[in-house]
């Protein structure tokens, strides 16, 4: 009887015997999350759109803005350097991605294809991704180096004669692409290994049966099934690739000349050697918009194609 | 009833075992902070046996060659310095993101001296003429006068830095080169240097050795190699009125030359920087430089560094006819930050790195050149770095760059126009003709010009 009060009083009142970190427990769980988000991400993102909007004077102890409206932004869109990163930053993110995406695809269908020893390379191919883009730039930039890199060298070894791999300005950026194909290749990879390792078998067998040839069967079965992951692979890749720096900064810091310069890199030099962050925040707010527009779109019409079809 | 019970003892249950997760968590949480306060005051000295403590910010060139020095320092004087490092271009950001953030992060902060007028227009930095003013000291006559006058900023307002790094950008050149294709030493004249250059370069090229070394990489780079050509040509970025310079005839002509040496230069020239020139310059690469710094001429007289121990020279930079040919600094300062907490024990500290000893010990231990005339003049230094003395002379004789506190951008610009001319992007012209377009924009924007 007196567990059956308890009960009752428990459901008669319950705000009164719940503390109250246990009723808003749900919040208190998400709160250091909101915090953070509200701290390195919000208030960075609105205090940029404000600096957009705005002329820079760093002062001791804080800045001096003032409001010049779109100013900054009617700059960037007239600034040469801002119109050549933007074109090098697409051709970037359109050339790295096209061949990151075959060439993981190629490696996958391989692989899934029983070659022997498929379990080393698949841990081979997880190095690159594991390794801190700084220390892969380094890296590659000793093996361009013209004088005593490996790469020269081997051409040497060869017949061949050096190739001024980062200081040709018809050269340096697509060999510099090179070293974020290597990186990023295995990540294409390792997805799409995973999805056609997980694609229903049946289809393959009814195809089998049929007769159909390897290509055929690529063409109308593998791909198609493919084609969701494909669409989220191609998505991760060209935003991610859009906003490289790292490769570039450490390689040239853009160059030979200005002939790398991506929009990141852009925005570093107008922030960090001209300290002209209102600028700067202009072209990145814009970047931001560019990439943020673009994301929709392709998530709304190609993606939407591949979504699991809406419950009646 | 019974499975209103039975549903209560179950929530019951299953909040307990939550409330007792959640406190035994919370307990442990507190357990380990409270363990790591009685294990932080049980090491801890008490605080009348600690010493003074203060930040200092170098670049991750310099913080390896000072730390003998700030071992001893600390040992003597019980006093705890921690450096903060990072590459020349990240320490100049994070020490201005700091400094205007007044984060008190740093204390003393070693300041290239372009950095300057920038630090003391913002008043980033604290007047330690005042501080010396106040203990009755002066700034000893020992310095190179030049050199310790970038530490004033505006002139006659106090210093805001001593110089400890006595950086001269040099002309340089290989005596025995030369001398064997009959070339009188050394070039006078920019025009002097480019036939020089394409002669060495034609005669020896094929055998590794070019006529001239110049940095083409955008930015600082670019521009530091490229503006004694342009003071050479008998201007300079800007007149006295800030109205930039770089679309006049002798600006046009500076920059043709520049192009046309960057063609006789060792190729892969657009990716050249400070390291690679003073490497191709020790290594028997390259001929001749307008670029060449103490750092690196230390290393070409160092045997166990250099091929070209004994066959370089230095001198003023050449000019053309009619112009008074000057030298360039780029000397590091210390100052202290504005608002430093350690104020004393900072200064305590630069006063001790800057004097003649310690001077002494960073040349002969690791070849910084020094800012006092005692040490560049010393029998020991003299006798292992024979250019000792031409060194001091291009101190006396040395120009800084603009002293504006814009000059950063200033330098970003030129110099990645600079660099994309030299890259084939641009013409010469429609570079000196854009960076003039661009540097007036910035002087417009920042109130300088209307």
């Amino acid at each position: 009887m007196a567990s059956e009060a308890a009960v009752a009083e428990r459901h008669a009142t319950p705000a009164q015997i719940v503390p109250w970190w246990e009723r808003n427990l749900a919040w208190l769980l998400v709160a250091p999350m909101i915090v953070m988000f509200v701290v390195f991400a919000l208030l960075p993102s609105l205090t940029a759109i404000l600096f957009a909007f705005s002329h820079i004077k760093l002062t001791r102890g804080g800045m001096q803005r003032t409001f010049i409206g779109v100013d900054n932004f009617q700059r960037a869109l007239e600034d040469p350097i801002v119109r050549q990163s933007a074109g090098i930053t697409l051709k970037w993110a359109l050339v790295v991605t096209t061949v990151e995406i075959l060439l993981g695809l190629g490696l996958a269908l391989l692989l899934a294809h029983g070659v022997r020893g498929r379990g080393v390379f698949t841990s081979l191919l997880i190095i690159p991704i594991i390794m801190p883009p700084v220390a892969v730039s380094l890296m590659w930039f000793f093996m361009y180096e013209p004088n005593f890199g490996v790469i020269n060298y081997l051409l040497n070894q060869v017949g061949l004669p050096s190739v001024l791999w980062l200081s040709d300005p018809n050269i340096a950026l697509y060999a510099m692409m090179a070293v974020d194909v290597w990186q990023a290749t295995p990540f294409a990879f390792l997805l799409l290994y995973a999805a056609i390792l997980s694609l229903p078998r049946d289809p393959y067998e009814a195809a089998a049966i049929d007769g159909a040839s390897r290509w055929h069967i690529f063409r109308t079965v593998t791909l198609p099934l493919l084609l969701p992951v494909l669409g989220v692979v191609v998505l991760l890749r060209l935003i991610d690739a859009a906003r490289v720096f790292d490769k570039i900064f450490v390689m040239t810091r853009g160059g030979p000349g200005s002939s790398a310069y991506t929009t990141t890199l852009t925005v570093y030099v107008e922030a960090f050697n001209k300290y002209d962050f209102g600028y700067a925040s202009a072209i990145s707010f814009m970047f931001q918009v560019v990439l943020v527009i673009f994301g929709t779109i392709y998530v709304r019409r190609v993606m939407a194609d591949y979504s699991a079809p809406a419950e009646s | 009833m019974g499975n209103a019970a039975n549903d209560s003892t179950v929530t019951s249950a299953a909040i307990l075992d939550r409330r007792a997760l959640l406190k035994g968590a919370a307990a442990g949480a507190a357990a380990t902070a409270v363990g790591a306060a009685s294990k932080r005051s049980a090491f801890a000295a008490p605080a009348f046996l600690q010493g003074a403590s203060f930040v200092l910010a170098c670049t991750s060139d310099d913080a390896p060659k000072i730390q003998p020095l700030l071992d001893d320092y600390q040992k003597a004087n019980n006093v705890t310095i921690q450096v903060e490092q990072a590459p020349y271009n990240d320490i100049q950001a994070k020490i201005i993101t700091n400094l205007t953030q007044g984060t008190g992060a740093y204390d003393v902060i070693s300041m290239d001296d372009p950095w300057i007028p920038q630090f003391a227009g913002g008043d980033f930095i604290m007047n330690i003429g005042e501080l010396m003013d106040k203990r009755g000291i002066t700034a000893d006559p020992d310095f190179v006068p030049e050199l310790l006058a970038l530490g004033d900023f505006p002139p006659g307002s106090g210093l805001r830095g001593l110089p400890w790094v006595g950086n001269v950008q040099v002309f340089a050149w290989r005596t025995d080169v030369l001398k064997d294709l009959g070339l009188e030493a050394p070039p006078k004249s920019w025009d002097d240097v480019l036939a020089y250059a394409q002669k060495i370069t034609e005669e020896k090229g094929a055998s590794g050795v070019y006529g001239i070394g110049l940095r083409g990489v955008a930015g600082n780079p670019a521009a530091t190699s490229f503006l004694p050509v342009l003071r050479g040509y008998g201007t300079d970025l800007f007149d006295e009125n800030w109205e930039p310079q770089l679309e006049t005839d002798a600006a046009m002509q500076a920059i043709t030359t520049q192009l046309a040496l960057a063609k006789v230069a060792p190729p892969g020239v657009e990716s050249v920087g400070h390291p690679e020139n003073g490497r191709n310059m020790s290594q028997g690469l390259i001929a001749q430089s307008a670029d060449i710094w103490p750092d690196q001429l230390l290393q070409i007289y160092d045997p166990e560094l250099s091929k070209v121990v004994g066959m370089v020279d230095i001198g003023a930079e050449p000019a053309q006819d009619g112009v008074k040919p000057a030298n360039m600094t780029g000397n590091w300062l210390l100052g202290i930050a504005e608002g430093s907490a350690n104020a004393d024990p900072a200064l305590d500290f630069i006063l001790w790195f800057t004097a003649a000893e310690q001077q002494k010990r960073l040349l002969l231990d690791q070849n910084i050149p020094a800012t006092r005339i005692s040490v560049l003049e010393d029998a020991d230094a003299v006798a292992k770095f024979p250019f000792l003395p031409g060194l001091l002379a291009a101190g006396r004789n040395a120009v800084p760059r603009p002293r504006t506190e814009h000059y950063n951008a200033v330098e970003a610009i030129y110099g990645r126009y600079v660099a994309e001319a030299i890259a084939g992007q641009i013409s010469g012209e429609e570079a000196m003709t854009q960076a003039n377009k661009e540097i007036r924009d910035l002087m417009v924007r920042e109130g300088v010009l209307d």
